[in-house]
């Protein structure tokens, strides 16, 4: 029985020897200049991403035009989540379509399990895309390349041509991990018949707490105005709790030191704090239950509120009053937005001003191909592809040119199928940017992704057919040309030309934009789980259930615990 | 002799090899990730990986949570179920009806159970319920150091069943003529216990004693399902450290832990053992 007993380990230490000898070959130290010089674009490279419903006709696209400009290549892009679900209805002359994509985070924490594990045992794609990937983990176990290495060896790439302040605010650890391929962030707007404008002069960026204190000043409880048209809490979607914590985040986690401060006080502060402004009427009371997106946007539509956080896009509505077309980016907080004028960025205490973007890309440092897939990572920052149709319509293109010119694009109207097009609610990440803090995935808040377009009217340029064609080729699930399914043209026009009032509008919406995108100096890193346990206690405060200071020790109790792990 | 052994070895010959190939031999793989530092192409670093792990906040507390509430329950554990068991041995009627209500909450599933603790120690839940309604102050059964109690409890209450079925066994293996022949010599119950019951039920003490340490491991399962990934410090447990170690993908970390656990069982089963051998010869 002994000699058994001894053969079995024998054996078994065999088996583990020889597994463990076949493993340690693995590690390859080449650098980025050794790459560069010595690969060639050839091959196969996969691209894997999760979100769908807009990146998965911009990747194919993209593909495309990379296979022919390099023959020899095949780019295989894999997407993960459902393509969302596209609902259209008619009434009067208004042609109503919704394209809802609802949060599932079964299927975003299988997908960030299956990449994880495929980048464990030594594959992976080759670019992968951070929607919901966290990248920080990635990158603190060396799963990804330090882009700086390939930017500062490869000639053909131009720094210049490229936001530097995004890419700064993006590098985690001095390193660049991900390029974001677009960027967009919030601003506050403010409704002029209600607020002087003369008391925001004094700075460019507000705190909310900044803003309820001006509107304190103005309000008075007769009025139906509120001052944010924002609810204290809401279970799906921005609630002045989340911004208010995102600001401060910096004081609860100390993500350097590992530490966690959820008991000082301050937390439990805002818990009651919001409570408060909900029963002065400052803002609207909590919501619990889901509502129906449309039918939120047409009871806020005609609300006035004193301060509104609204997308970068509306910024485009401020410069276009006059030009007879419609287009309003406003989330359903922005209520009546005939009178707002530009008040400032969102910013903290610290004077962190947050961008978020909606896809970034980086690169496997497993990866097989590295040549190629630079190459193709450098595609889609190029000018070429980020003026295309098919890149997200709610983001900034980082590349400068392309910037300018999708603004112009945007300007003409040119973008759009439709003469008036309101819409409502854009992409979750574009919803959810506030001061201080950005959710890095477009799921990091359990908002769902809504973006709904009302097309009004039959304009000149826009016969019904081509709503109806646009309807169609989306329910295919695949646009044939390219193009977001559904609200957009399929193709853009080559040379824009815009006439005076036009070239105006152009000019000062380009300004408004590049002044606030130079304001911006920062990107948090965020953490899933950490949200995920502020977003399950804080519930419990807003039903009642627990008391503030329970709720805050609860959350020492547990962020402690996660990051001394 | 030597002519039937390699006929046995032959038959075991396939089992004996799908076992190594899927469950030690991948145990031994995933001891050797203790000691290089990435799981894939890592590099030989020796024993830095428990040093670190040492040096984690997380670690020791979940150790000593672990260590503090075997301490308790185990002990706890076996002696209710020994006196269960002893109770139950004098039964002439009804014993098979007594035996199934204690066994009966070791085959619930856990995830039908968890709603029903949840209910009872909740904040909002029914025993605060009970205790408003009596005019005390409500109690945070999960959130404070006396989530303790409530892993005890149903631990306790999981696993009286199966230690009290052995414990049966056990005592039914001790000739009924030691007892007799105690009786006939006026021996008091205390000591017929201690003298007879007590020696003779060592062998049992010895795998009750294993086998409820293994089964106080199991029951993370419930309290993961009540309290989540990150639960009340107090009971923060070793299983709980290395499943989160898992769902972030230290692999590193947790073989590391993994290591000590086993080493820390092997030795302690060794230990027993030989005190069993000690004390029955």
């Amino acid at each position: 029985m002994r000699k058994l007993t001894a053969l079995f380990l024998v054996l078994t230490l065999a088996i583990s020897l020889a597994a463990c000898a076949g493993n340690s070959g693995g590690a390859s130290g080449e650098s980025a200049a050794m790459v560069l010089e010595s690969g060639e674009i050839s091959g196969e490279i996969t691209v894997s991403c999760y979100e769908s419903m807009m990146s998965k006709a911009f990747l194919e696209d993209a593909a495309k035009k990379f296979e022919e400009k390099f023959p020899g290549t095949k780019v295989n892009i894999e997407t993960f989540s459902k393509m969302p679900e596209i609902q259209s209805s008619q009434e009067g002359g208004q042609r109503i379509t919704i394209m809802r994509q609802e949060d599932d985070p079964q299927a975003k924490s299988d997908y960030i399990s299956k990449v994880n594990t495929e980048l464990m045992s030594g594959g992976g794609a080759d670019i992968l895309a951070m929607d919901i990937l966290p990248y920080h983990r990635l990158a603190e176990s060396g799963r990804l390349e330090n882009l700086d290495d390939f930017i500062a060896a490869d000639n053909d790439f131009n720094s210049e041509d490229y936001r530097k302040n995004i890419l700064d605010a993006a590098r985690y650890n001095d390193k660049l991990f991900f390029m974001p391929s677009d960027y967009s962030f919030s601003y506050f707007a403010y409704d002029s018949t209600l607020i002087n404008g003369a008391e925001l002069q004094s700075a460019d960026a507000f705190t909310y707490e900044q803003l309820l204190s001006i509107g304190a000043g103005a309000f008075s409880p007769d009025s139906q105005s509120k001052i944010i048209g924002m609810s204290a809490y809401s279970s799906r979607g921005t609630s002045l709790i989340n911004e208010l914590i995102k600001e401060n985040y910096d004081e609860f986690v100390n993500a350097q030191d590992k530490t966690a401060h959820f008991d000082d006080g301050r937390f439990a502060e805002l818990l009651e704090l919001c409570r408060q402004y909900e029963q002065d009427g400052y803002i609207m009371p909590g919501v619990t239950s889901g509502d129906e997106p449309i039918r939120r946007m047409e009871r806020n539509r005609d609300e006035r509120y004193m301060f509104k956080s609204k997308n970068h896009s509306s910024l485009l509505q401020q410069f276009n009053q006059n030009s007879g077309r419609v287009m309003s980016f406003g989330g359903s907080s922005a209520g009546n937005e005939e009178d707002d004028e530009i008040a400032g960025m969102p910013t903290n205490e610290n004077g962190e001003v947050a961008f978020s973007y909606s896809q970034g890309y980086s690169l496997n440092a497993n990866s097989q191909n590295k040549r190629t897939a630079w190459e193709f990572l450098k595609f889609l920052l190029s000018e070429e592809i980020q003026t295309s149709s098919s890149l997200s319509p709610f983001g900034l293109p980082l590349n400068n040119n392309a910037r300018a010119e999708k603004a112009k694009l945007l300007v003409s109207g040119a973008l759009f199928s439709s003469r008036n097009t309101r819409f409502a609610g854009v992409p979750a990440e574009g919803q959810n940017a506030g001061a201080g803090r950005e959710p890095a995935s477009s799921g990091a808040e359990s908002s769902a992704s809504e973006g709904a377009a009302i097309n009004g009217g039959d304009g000149e340029d826009a016969p019904p057919k081509q709503d109806g064609a646009a309807i169609t080729r989306s329910e295919g699930g695949q646009a044939a040309e390219g193009g977001q399914p559904g609200f957009f043209v399929s193709e853009v026009p080559e040379n824009i030309e815009l006439d005076e009032t036009q070239q105006k509008v152009w000019e000062q919406y380009t300004a408004q934009i590049e002044k606030f995108s130079d304001m911006i100096n920062f990107h948090s890193v965020q953490d899933s789980t950490i949200n995920d346990m502020i977003a399950a206690e804080i519930q419990q405060f807003f039903d009642g259930s627990k008391s503030a200071s329970d709720v805050a020790s609860a959350l020492q109790n547990k962020v402690a615990l996660y990051l001394s792990e | 002799m030597s002519k039937r052994v390699p006929a046995a070895l032959w038959f075991l010959l396939p089992g004996m090899l799908g076992f190594v190939v899927m469950y030690i031999a991948p145990f031994f793989i995933s001891l050797g990730y203790a000691f290089v530092d990435q799981p894939v192409g890592g590099v030989f670093v020796g024993f830095r990986n428990f040093a670190e792990l040492l040096a984690n906040k997380a670690y020791p507390r979940g150790f000593g949570n672990t260590l503090r509430f075997i301490a308790i329950s185990v002990p706890l554990n076996m002696g209710l179920s020994l006196t269960v068991a002893l109770m139950l041995n004098r039964l002439k009627r009804h014993k098979e009806l007594f035996s199934l209500m204690f066994l009966i909450p070791l085959v619930i599933p856990s995830g039908s159970m968890v709603m029903f603790w949840n209910t009872l120690f909740s904040s909002g839940g029914a025993l605060n319920a009970l205790l408003s309604a009596m005019g005390f102050e409500k109690l945070k059964w999960l959130d404070s150091g006396l989530a303790v109690l409530v892993m005890v409890l149903i631990f306790v209450w999981k696993n009286m069943g199966y230690n009290m079925v052995l414990f049966l066994s056990g005592l039914s293996a001790i000739p009924k003529e030691h007892y007799e022949a105690a009786w006939v010599d006026g021996v008091k119950p205390w000591q017929s216990f201690r003298y007879i019951t007590f020696p003779g039920l060592a062998p049992t003490f010895v795998l009750v004693t294993i086998m409820s340490i293994v089964n106080s491991f199991k029951v993370f399962k419930e309290i993961y399902l009540i309290t989540g990934s990150y639960p009340h410090e107090s009971i923060y447990t070793l299983q709980h450290f290395m499943n989160n170690m898992f769902g972030s993908l230290n692999y590193q970390k947790l073989s590391t832990a993994t290591t000590l656990l086993v080493l820390v069982i092997a030795l302690f089963t060794q230990g027993l053992l030989r005190l069993e051998r000690r004390v029955s010869s």
